[in-house]
């Protein structure tokens, strides 16, 4: 996370990569919940 | 969007002719009109639902449905309009104005984008086709309570399955407005700069990525309950229905959250246009979200205060749930402070976001008295409680989408609507949104359970009155689709400025209006003076500070 990125196209490669690298972060979070709370629960 | 044909031709990926533009689509304008249009659907088939079960309760006794299809009709209702109507017009507004509003030229996923949308037509046509199944549609209400939702027929898979897919369009959808907000902000547009809006989804999409996978786990536990001889909530085999209960409201009130905290930063945006002055308390604005989303996770048995808790536990979500009125007043009161001696012009969006505040506080203040555990064993299942989070939802939440629809909408299409449509709309909708839910209050504390096709002849009076304004209610909403249709996307309306509002500031106003398919391809300067934060404020002093 910056405060002031700059880059402001989802096209722009640095910027896809930035944007992929902290959507995979937070899917593999949701993914994780949903996995621990099945654990648990379990 | 012909405008689109004149583009620059560096900017050749225009939108392509046809059906396959909708399909294939990856731009953040084109997904938000799709699921601005697929809410407004699913709001036409919830709301043609909630008349049915109207016209049942017209009158004591059993008139037009069975009781099996009355509670098929609350159940789908419920579903329908939270997860079909609310939420995606909310993701609608996201997508089309959050990139706007930030500076970027789309949501940072474009192509997950156009995903998450295309679930939801699937989602819903699962959920929608139970409809025609033998044993009827889902009919144990929208909570899913085991044992009896393990009753359901044919339907509970397709159930469990379109749950499961708005879940995943509704993370998708998330993760696309954090990357979006954290990675794609144009420069000097700081965290404390952005719109209202902007924060009010940032922190939303951090509740929808936390209790989505609770939801989804939940439910798939009913899914082997029924299927594969588990028994996570059977007593029979030794689970606890009761645990459900924790676990679904564990989810389920920070997804009342998920409902509202978009419809205050629409309200913090519209405001200030048409009173024509700062927001009065940014900062105190976005800290209060940030403890509403917080608080949201700890006073889930509030919905269970009658399943038998250890007195500690009923005290302590008792008081955490009365907690919630502090940052709610918060904002309450810079609203009004906000009005406090400005110009105000009271225009549709205004006279919408007006009614959100009178209105959405009613239902505050019916929810603090639900709140008290001693009191809420008398209220608990009523029609007390329908009225209270009717007043929430309906004059709450669908009002700031109207409002929002209506506010934006000339930036979108480029045409204005016929503003006295847009007051009648207002007024009208405004008197028989109480005329139906109002005297549900009294049917409620008089006794009356929800979730029943017949009553006591006692009950009857404030039935017939709620009915007949659930009904014109319904009509009126013909009004506003007649003004919107005709006047801004059939453009019969006069074209719109690219200010559009006198007193609107925000980045979303720089550009023309309809607003290109292509916005700020290039990262925009941000004028101080289009900053809704506090710190716009202080920018504001240290220039007129200076010497001319």
């Amino acid at each position: 996370m910056s405060e002031q990125p700059g880059k402001v196209s989802p096209h722009d490669p640095q910027v896809a990569r930035r944007n992929v690298r902290l959507a995979l972060l937070l899917g593999g979070v949701a993914l994780a919940f949903f996995v621990a709370f099945f654990v648990a629960m379990a | 969007m012909s405008h689109a044909a004149t583009h620059d031709e560096h900017h050749d990926h225009g939108p392509e002719a046809g059906i396959m533009r909708w399909i294939k689509t990856t731009n953040h304008k084109d997904l938000g009109t799709l699921y601005l249009w697929f809410s407004m659907i699913m709001f036409f088939i919830g709301g043609l639902m909630s008349l049915v079960i109207r016209a049942e309760l017209f009158e004591p006794g059993l008139q037009f449905v069975q009781p099996e299809f009355f509670n098929q009709m609350t159940t789908m209702h419920a579903l329908v309009m939270i997860f079909g109507g609310v939420m995606p017009a909310f993701v609608g507004l996201a997508n089309w104005m959050i990139p706007m509003m930030v500076g970027c030229s789309d949501l940072a996923l474009p192509r997950v984008n156009n995903w998450g949308f295309w679930i939801l037509p699937f989602a819903f046509g699962l959920l929608l086709s139970t409809l025609f199944m033998d044993g009827g549609a889902p009919a144990a209400g929208w909570t899913m309570y085991p044992p009896l939702v393990l009753q359901t027929g044919d339907a509970f898979p397709f159930l469990i399955f379109a749950i499961h897919l708005m879940g995943i369009s509704s993370i998708t959808g998330a993760i696309n407005v954090i990357v979006t907000i954290l990675n794609m902000r144009a420069p000097q547009m700081t965290l404390l700069k952005m719109p209202l809006f902007v924060w009010s989804w940032l922190i939303t999409a951090y509740l929808l990525l936390a209790v989505m996978p609770v939801l989804a786990g939940a439910v798939t536990m009913l899914l082997t309950d029924k299927y594969f001889g588990t028994s996570f909530f059977t007593a029979a085999g030794g689970g606890d229905p009761v645990m459900f209960q924790h676990i679904f409201w564990f989810f389920g009130h920070p997804e009342v959250y998920i409902l509202i905290l978009p419809a205050f930063g629409i309200v913090s945006t519209i405001i200030p246009t048409f009173a024509r002055k700062r927001l009065f308390g940014y900062d105190s604005m976005v800290y209060a979200m940030a403890s509403i989303a917080f608080l949201s996770f700890i006073v889930w048995a509030h919905h269970m205060f009658t399943v038998g808790m250890p007195l500690a536990a009923e005290l302590f979500f008792m008081f955490a749930t009365m907690l919630i009125a502090v940052p709610t007043g918060v904002k309450v009161f810079n609203w009004i402070a906000t009005m406090w001696r400005g110009s105000m012009t009271f225009e549709t969006p205004m006279l919408f976001a007006l009614g959100f505040v009178f209105l959405f506080t009613i239902g505050g203040f019916s929810g603090l008295m639900l709140a008290i555990a001693p009191v809420d064993f008398q209220y608990h299942d009523s029609y007390f409680v329908v009225a209270h989070f009717h007043y929430v939802l309906v004059p709450g939440a669908v009002f700031s989408i109207i409002a929002a629809i209506y506010y934006w909408i000339p930036k979108w299409t480029g045409h204005m609507y016929n503003e006295r449509l847009g007051q009648i709309h207002f007024w009208l909708s405004a008197i028989f949104i109480n005329v139906t839910f109002f005297p549900q209050h009294f049917a409620g504390l008089a006794g009356m359970p929800r979730r029943i096709p017949d009553y006591a002849t006692q009950f009857t009076d404030w039935n017939v009155i709620s009915s007949v304004g659930a009904f014109v209610y319904f009509v009126v909403q013909f009004v506003w689709a007649y003004n919107m249709i005709v006047n801004c996307i059939m453009k019969k309306g006069e074209p719109a400025t690219s200010r559009v509002w006198e007193g609107a500031h925000g980045l979303e106003w720089t550009v023309p209006s309809p607003a290109p398919y292509h916005t700020f391809e290039e990262p925009p300067v941000l004028d101080e003076s289009e900053v809704q934060g506090a710190h716009a404020d202080e920018h504001q002093h240290e220039v007129q500070g200076k010497p001319a």
